[in-house]
């Protein structure tokens, strides 16, 4: 029975935050069988660590910045100083927190979990079996730590030489930055998108999000899939060394060739753009309500003045094409935002639309989720989990004709170690039981 | 040895723009034979987009599509006749993967949908991708970058609280939705590959762009809570980009009391030590006063030296860097990151590499064809025409 584009392809996932899993979870939602190993200190994160009780206690001596991530922060290791944090259902840890997670439970459904101590050498033996009989390994821990553990690829290449191998560290795994730690922030600032990100009036400034991540874990699911494709025809396995900053830096490779070839593009549009005009972010009725306009010919300005009335300013010599408007937009961008103001966003924008202009509310999450393009397409379902209950996650955008959306919700912290120990690796309850015993495997943090 | 891991791949690709030509940049990255079919005359209409060389526009010197199209073979055809439509099928016959942007319906209208050509090739794997996909009830919406950024819910969360809100990268929400045709597709060849049977993938822009940033909708369902614009500031102080003395540098938030001590020891500022700054909440009370800290120190020393000094203490930092940054940059130059790319009508250019450093896999880089370069090899070669039918085509329109 062939349901899925990669059924038969097994994944185990030494991933943690948002790269790694969000390539796992692509690979997941194609069919591949993702096996999350988990750090025995349930420090992959994403994976709550700290119960209720004494959530409270570090919030009462502030050590929880109060972010909407909930973020914790612990000196000790590298883990700690890359974790992202936890976003509890309500806020509420509970008393499983690492079953509580959105994170996890985003990016982990459709895995399977087990837990396993890397660092002792039962664990190890245990994970060099797995190898033995999966087909891809996702690293994105920093550069060391699978090299600590000593599982490098050379490693993996002797138990599977059909073994592939995916690290993603900021900045690679060789270099002379292989050592630098960095998570999404400084990879995409380093990876030129920042640069070119901020008002044409302004300097360089962030994202609103950890972008790269995303970018990353799908640079990383680009890679992964030619590499089994090659493997079809070759059984060859190998080694992809994907640098985080690198994903993001294709998406400005025209600002890099335009500076090559000695244009004098401005460094940074903002919401103004190279030939259409206008193209702004005009203010709407209401507190902090906004809507795109991108006016891409003289056609559309015409349909644009209509739709505001024909207002005498508009027929004004200033403003009569797209050289003329683009210099002369400061004043246009002003009364077309008076115009603009007196509207809601999202009724405007359908209006606008109806008259040919291409327009976009500026959406919040509640009206992205509400959105009726949103709905009709499913860019979230809703999957029941056993410790938050039914909610929407986000689902991958690929409408396939044959391949149907995978609804299986996030694994609890080492649900599948039973399913992986007994029947992948064929060892007796009673072997299982020892390596509970020893503390090698678990279905909670051990401290 | 490397090799390709596409080899033998067939693309037929009718799209244009940024999307669709980056999902068969990437294949033909790979090593899969991309033909690209456009309109006569004009073209892919990114030819027309700049930057261009000296800010002349030139069809064959637009960055943005030199940039997207290498790895491909250009042919144009006029799929508005009825020759340039059987030319079409005739193509299907021997394609894996097909992948178009035309506004919802055409091809349909012109014959070519899905149904038709799964008659003609039943392990065809069609993609259709655009701005809001076949179905809902903006699918016939006019969309740009802008207005994708804006539906996708990623402008309201980026820029200043203070003013209006600052759209994303132009054409990123088309780069993310090329990354995930490709995937889509190269799934849907695994799958043709295991049952002999194609499919048809409908993808939306707007619903890939949207689906990126999931963390976003992760805050809603669990917290209730809304991201906020920041001003550029991710997590905690310092969390951004700062002007240096060269340039602009990024650092991350640091978390615990012992980084303070790590940038003290790089910046030499022990204000930073005071017990008032020792808890990431207590910092964030504190940005402007700790911003203006370490600004000073900042504009004395120059962006490569502060990312160098910062990391080597283990903070995270990035150089914000320019394209010229980018070019210099030793990290990307040791990994062999750029690769030299000829073209008779822009020269040798460093063209942005490999998503990753492959042990057995060569990642193909060859220059962008020239609009209608590859009509002779494909239409005689290939098709075995006559170079009088050639002819023909041509003088209909057709070519």
């Amino acid at each position: 029975m062939q349901d899925f584009p990669l059924t038969g392809i097994r994944v185990l996932a030494c991933d943690f935050a948002w790269a790694g899993p969000f390539n796992t979870w692509l690979l997941a939602n194609l069919g591949a069988e993702v096996i999350k190993v988990e750090h025995h200190l349930a420090r992959s994160a994403g994976r709550g660590r700290t119960p209720r009780a004494r959530a409270e206690v570090n919030k009462a001596e502030g050590r929880l910045p109060g972010s909407a991530g909930g973020r914790q922060y612990r000196p000790e290791s590298t883990f700690d100083a890359v974790t992202l944090g936890q976003v509890y259902l309500d806020g509420d840890p509970g008393e499983r927190p690492w079953n509580r997670s959105g994170y996890i439970n985003q990016f982990a459904r459709s895995k399977k979990s087990v837990v396993l101590d890397l660092s002792k050498p039962e664990g190890k033996e245990l994970f060099l079996k797995l190898v033995k009989i999966s087909d891809v390994v996702q690293d994105n821990y920093s550069t060391r730590v699978m090299i600590n553990f000593g599982l490098d690829y050379p490693v993996l290449r002797e138990v599977n030489p059909g073994i592939i191998m995916i690290r993603q560290p900021g900045f690679g795994v060789t270099g002379p930055y292989k050592e630098y730690v960095a998570g999404g922030c400084p990879t995409e600032i380093h990876g030129g998108l920042s640069f070119h990100m901020g008002y044409h009036d302004g300097e360089p400034m962030r994202p609103g999000t950890c972008v790269v991540d995303p970018w990353a874990g799908l640079g990383a699911c680009c890679v992964v899939l030619a590499a089994l494709w090659q493997r079809r025809r070759t059984g060859q396995g190998q080694f992809l060394d994907t640098g985080q900053c690198e994903c993001v830096t294709t998406i400005v490779g025209d600002s890099v060739l335009g500076y090559q070839m000695k244009s004098k593009w401005p460094d940074r549009f903002g919401n103004r753009h190279s030939s259409m005009a206008p193209h702004g972010c005009y203010p709407c009725r209401g507190e902090d309500k906004w809507i795109a306009i991108a006016v891409a010919c003289d056609e559309e300005w015409l349909a644009l003045s209509r739709a505001m009335g024909n207002p005498a300013w508009t027929k004004e010599e200033r403003f009569s094409n797209q050289l003329s408007r683009s210099q002369n937009q400061d004043e246009m961008d002003r009364r077309i935002g008076e115009w603009t103001a007196q509207h809601d966003h999202i009724a405007l924008m359908h209006s606008l639309q109806s008259q040919g202009v291409a327009a976009g509310a500026a959406l919040d999450q509640i009206e992205v989720m509400a959105d009726p393009q949103c709905q009709e397409r499913d860019y979230y379902i809703e999957v029941e989990h056993t410790e938050t209950g039914i909610l929407p996650y986000a689902a991958p955008p690929w409408k396939m004709s044959k391949v149907p959306l995978v609804d299986q919700r996030a694994p609890l912290l080492g649900e599948d170690n039973g399913y992986v120990l007994r029947e992948l690796l064929g060892l007796s309850d009673q072997e299982i039981a020892g390596l509970q015993e020893r503390r090698i495997i678990s279905d909670h943090p051990l401290e | 040895m490397a090799e390709l891991a596409l080899k033998g791949i067939k693309v037929l690709d009718l799209s244009e723009g940024i999307a669709g030509p980056y999902c068969t940049r990437l294949l033909g990255n790979f090593g899969a034979e991309v033909l690209k079919v456009e309109r006569p005359g004009e073209g892919d209409k990114s030819r027309q987009v700049g930057p261009f060389p000296e800010d002349l526009p030139h069809l064959e010197r637009s960055a943005l599509f030199l940039h997207l199209n290498i790895n491909k073979k250009g042919i144009t055809l006029n799929l508005e006749t009825t020759a340039g439509r059987k030319i079409i099928k005739e193509l299907v016959k021997g394609a894996d993967v097909l992948v178009e942007s035309f506004k919802p319906g055409q091809m349909q209208e012109w014959g070519l949908d899905y149904q038709s050509l799964e008659k003609i090739n039943p392990r065809l794997v069609m993609t259709s991708i655009t701005p809001f996909g076949q179905t809902g009830p903006y699918r016939d919406y006019k969309a740009t970058s802008a207005v994708l950024d804006a539906l996708a819910g990623q402008t309201l969360i980026q820029g200043d609280p203070r003013r209006e809100p600052m759209r994303y990268y132009d054409g990123a929400a088309e780069y993310s939705a090329g990354a995930f045709t490709y995937i889509a597709a190269m799934g849907a060849l695994f799958y043709s590959g295991n049952t002999g049977e194609g499919q048809y993938i409908d993808m939306s822009i707007l619903q890939c762009f949207t689906v990126l940033d999931s963390h976003r909708s992760v805050y809603w369902t669990h917290l209730g809570t809304l991201q906020e614009r920041t001003a550029g500031r991710f997590g905690v102080w310092p969390g951004k980009v700062y002007p240096c003395r060269d340039g602009y540098i990024g650092i991350a938030g640091v978390g615990p009391a012992g980084n303070l001590q790590a940038l003290h020891s790089v910046m030499g500022i022990p204000e930073l030590l005071d017990p008032k700054y020792d808890t990431a909440t207590k910092r964030a009370k504190y940005v402007t006063e700790l911003d203006a800290l370490i600004q000073p120190w900042l504009m004395q020393h120059d962006k490569v030296e502060i990312f160098n000094a910062i990391q080597k203490a283990r903070v995270q930092a990035g150089v914000c860097t320019s394209a010229e940054d980018l070019l210099k940059d030793e990290g990307y130059a040791a990994r062999g990151f750029w690769a030299e790319v000829d073209h008779p009508d822009v020269g040798k250019l460093m063209y942005p590499g490999a998503l990753a450093l492959m042990s057995e896999t060569e990642w193909q880089t060859s220059r962008a064809p020239r609009l209608g370069e590859h009509n002779e090899e494909i239409y005689l070669g290939t098709l075995g025409y006559s170079p009088q039918e050639l002819t023909q085509l041509k003088q209909g329109g057709v070519i």
